[in-house]
């Protein structure tokens, strides 16, 4: 071996990881649908194949360590096939847990080449034991299994014997058998060679029908397509124009056609089987159902489902989370199930189908559903919707509400298994690919999530704007409609709450964002003779809520090539990358949810709205300002700017710690110190959360300092003015108000926060 | 040239260099020399650099000679260079009437160090 040429030892270890790693995908489900029906002799042989294969494979190359670990598997397999041991639940998890073991080796492997030095030696004794049940009782044990089954009996004496040399670890015998075996093939005992080689005939030509291509190559395939297809643009535009030219027109025409269904084919080569992203799944929900104590029934229909492979890789995590959710929240345990009529087995369908040049992806289980009261409550409770919202919210409307970030609290993202949670994340994702997520659900009958993503992301359907003089391309899938506002329109239809801008469309306020401002390049609203521009908004959709976005022109409909941009522009959120234009220009992609992000639209759409429910009182008082009411101590009723609040928290009493007379909490890594306020302002209520079992808090943030502020409770959301009332002169207080009838104080969180650290009153400076 | 609105000043924009685009960087600013005058006709020249990831194109006003270095005139920087030169020379070339300067590549395409040096 040593004479060996090194890349070429290279590329031979590539290949073996990679073809081990696909047969480890194969063995794991395999092995999962030995363990539905034991009796499966296909499967059996399957297995044994896919092991046998990474087994000799992995000696060939010299890695022992890994050809020895699949030998124990392989021996306890063998006499599995033989039905000298016969298939239990632990015998499945210790194969599972060897193919864990493999698949580690192979990671460390390709990450550094050698075989990695944790020692398997547990698991190998367990295998082994599997393999050889102590002799005297399992001669007996053995005849007893067999009988059980009487046709096999005569067998068993015959495959004992075969597996001899094997269990010996001569490696001349297996070398030997290696290459008797090596056809991929059913090898049952009693076919005679002859037939073997007949049988691996044909699956040897279907192989021959498949060529495996590197993805690189493809995606550099891609972007060739892409760039012919811009090419192809260019010369439709100018075959048009030169029209007297009939060769030229005709020719033009077939390129046309031509490119289109090179790039449909193109695409078609990039297509994947969403079973691919599916792999994981079936053994997920196995050990969460040993975990759990719970008896899921996972059916996975539509495998074959194609699309494209990044939107495979996009789409794994966000349905792994969703998976592991309806596991942990969504399926009973055996014992609650058991009081319901519902059959034993909770039924988890994940389910894929091409609509309307979309995939749809559902997720539906018959397990608990959602409870929408409870969400209902917890979101008024966190101040994501009001108390009027949640009673005029529908049940639908309501069931969404768990996908809102302000519904998940960091304690809970932590958990592995996840309890409710990070759904905001998944949706984030899932909206990030151009898709959407819908979820519906009856409590105590199940729920049903539908995930609608795009085929492809490649090349996308984009609508061209001007602004400044530069062109920026806007991805079709967020555009609601187009609104041109000209001439005496322009003055009297835009209008502003509080200096904000927003247009009156079909009665409901869109607030506008004007792009010029957003990429801070030059803008005026007049031309050149002082005559106001005609206005042309995009009505955007992020996230659920619309905005109008103020272009200088709006040009045209075109496919775009998405690039992505290098790591030097990743920062800027308004972006979602770049295309060549026609023209061969380059144009930038505006990322919809980055420019509502960045101009406050999504952060401020809570409080939009209640400002819109406001509005009467906002314009009679002047400046407001949207303010969180709590509860302190008994009866003591404060407030906060809203826009102070970083989060508003749950942590269990009993992760708070006391040091050096500060109570503090771990939060996402970081140590939080809890505020009493009485502590620090004069004159306030002490909270005494002793008796109780969670603690509220605000957390206000600095950069990266962030103060927890102990509240008794959370009360309401309301928009006040901060002008009328008495300004205190209090440190810690702004002032006290009349609000909602009672005397309210609000804090003053900068100052609190220098009071509880001094250091950062210079950090600030 | 496309400008990137909202990116630091040493990315000076997009270039389509035949289907790839290519980030723009100007070297006069992450060297920290005046900016090129527009005015004065002084187009600037790329120099496409492969990395790992993507083409970058550094901007230089002029592109002299391509020259074969004899390794025994090269010698590592003084040590009393000033930081944030010494990140960018690599090496120093003694030519007979002159020093050339090695740029180093990889700091020179590295804007966050280079914004870290400006502030």
């Amino acid at each position: 071996m040593e004479d060996m040429d090194d890349d070429f030892l290279k590329e031979i270890i590539n290949e073996l990881i990679n073809e081990a790693n696909e047969g480890l995908d194969q063995l794991e489900q395999d092995l999962l649908a030995l363990e539905e029906d034991h009796e499966d002799k296909d499967v059996i042989n399957r297995i044994f194949r896919t092991i046998h294969t990474i087994k000799g494979s992995s000696g060939a190359v010299g890695f022992n360590k890994i050809q020895n670990l699949a030998h124990k598997g392989e021996t306890l397999l063998d006499l599995v096939r033989s039905d000298v041991v016969i298939v239990t639940p632990e015998l499945i998890s210790a194969q599972l847990e060897l193919m864990d073991a493999l698949r580690e080796n192979f990671a460390d492997l390709e990450a550094n080449g050698v075989e990695n030095d944790v020692d398997y030696s547990e698991l190998e004794d367990k295998l082994h034991a599997m393999a050889n049940p102590d002799a005297t009782p399992s001669e007996d044990k053995e005849s007893a299994e067999s009988s059980s089954d009487p046709e096999e009996t005569p067998e068993s004496p015959e495959s004992i014997e075969e597996n001899e040399p094997i269990d010996q670890d001569s490696t001349e015998e297996v070398e030997v058998e290696d290459k008797t075996e090596e056809t991929p093939n059913v090898a049952k005992k009693d076919t005679p060679p002859a037939k073997k080689k007949a049988e691996s005939a044909p699956s040897k030509t279907i192989k021959e029908s498949f060529i495996k291509v590197d993805v690189k190559q493809l995606d550099s395939l891609m972007n060739m397509v892409g760039e012919l297809v811009l090419a192809r643009n260019q010369i439709i535009q100018q075959s048009s124009s030169l029209s007297d030219d009939s060769l030229l027109v005709g020719a033009a025409q077939r390129l046309n056609i031509i490119t289109s269904d090179l790039q449909q084919n193109m695409m078609k080569t990039r297509m994947q089987p969403v079973e691919s992203a599916w792999t994981k799944f079936p053994r997920v929900v196995r050990d969460l159902c040993r975990d759990l104590n719970k008896n899921i029934n996972l059916v996975m229909e539509g495998k074959e489902t194609e699309l494209d492979r990044s939107l495979i890789e996009a789409i794994k995590d966000p349905l792994m989370h969703i998976i592991r959710n309806s596991c942990d929240h969504g399926a009973e345990t055996k014992e609650e199930r058991a009081q319901t009529s519902k059959p034993d087995a909770v039924s988890l369908i994940l389910r894929a189908y091409h609509e309307s040049g979309l995939v749809v992806i559902e997720i539906i289980d018959d397990g608990r559903g959602v409870n929408i009261e409870k969400v209902k409550a917890k979101a008024v409770r966190n101040g994501v919707i009001t108390q009027a919202q949640s009673d005029a919210m529908g049940e639908r409307e309501a069931a969404n509400l768990i996908f809102n970030p302000g519904l998940s609290t960091a304690e809970q993202v932590s958990n592995v298994s996840g309890r409710g949670v990070g759904m905001d994340v998944v949706k984030s994702n899932i909206e990030k690919i151009g898709g959407s997520v819908d979820l519906q659900s009856e409590w105590g009958k199940g729920t049903n999530l539908k995930i609608k993503i795009p085929l492809t992301l490649a090349i996308i359907p984009a609508l061209i704007v001007t602004s400044a003089g530069e062109r920026f391309a806007i991805p079709q899938m967020s555009l609601l409609e187009l609104v041109r506002l000209d001439g005496d329109d322009v003055e009297k239809s835009l209008e502003t709450v509080c200096g904000t801008p927003v247009y009156r469309l079909r009665g409901n306020l869109l607030p506008l964002v004007y792009l010029n401002e957003q990429l801070k390049l030059q803008h005026s609203d007049r031309d050149e003779d002082g005559n106001l521009k005609p206005v042309n908004i995009v009505v955007l959709q992020a996230e659920g809520v619309s905005f109008g976005l103020v272009v200088d022109e709006i040009n045209d409909s075109e496919e775009i090539v998405v690039k992505p941009l290098s790591k030097h522009l990743k920062d800027i959120a308004c972006f979602a990358g770049a295309t060549i234009m026609g023209d061969g220009k380059v144009a930038l992609i505006l990322d919809t949810l980055g420019i509502a992000h960045t101009s406050q639209v999504l952060v401020n759409a809570a409080s939009e709205e209640m400002l819109q429910a406001n509005q009467q009182s906002t314009t009679e008082n002047g400046h407001t300002e949207t303010l969180l009411l709590f509860r302190l101590g008994e009866s003591s009723r404060m407030a906060i700017q809203l826009s102070k609040v970083s989060r508003i928290e749950e942590f269990p009493r009993d992760q708070i710690q006391i040091i050096r007379h500060q109570s503090v909490i771990q939060y996402r890594d970081q140590i939080l110190t809890l505020v009493d306020l009485a502590n620090y302002v004069h004159g306030l209520e002490n909270v005494y959360y002793n008796e109780q079992e969670t603690v509220q808090v605000i957390v206000y943030s600095v950069g990266e300092q962030s103060i927890g502020i102990i509240v008794s409770e959370i009360l309401d959301i309301v928009e006040h003015p901060l002008d009328v009332g008495t300004q205190a002169d209090t440190q810690g207080i702004i002032g006290s108000y009349t609000i909602n009838d009672y005397i309210t104080e609000v804090i003053n969180a900068e100052e609190i926060m220098t009071m509880v650290d001094p250091q950062t009153k210079r950090r600030l400076a | 040239m496309t400008k990137i609105p909202l990116a630091p000043d040493i990315i000076q924009g997009l270039i389509n260099l035949r289907g790839e685009i290519v980030t723009a960087i100007d070297l006069r600013r992450t060297i920290n020399t005046k900016a090129r005058n527009s005015s004065l006709n002084e187009s600037p020249m790329n120099v496409v650099i492969m990395t790992d990831e993507a083409p970058v194109s550094l901007l230089v006003d002029e592109i002299g000679d391509v020259v074969e270095l004899d390794e025994t005139n090269l010698e590592d920087p003084p040590q009393t260079l000033h930081p944030s030169a010494r990140r960018l020379v690599d090496q120093v070339y003694k030519m007979d009437d002159r020093l050339m300067l090695i740029l180093n590549v990889s700091s020179a395409m590295d804007i966050d160090g280079a914004l870290k040096i400006a502030s």
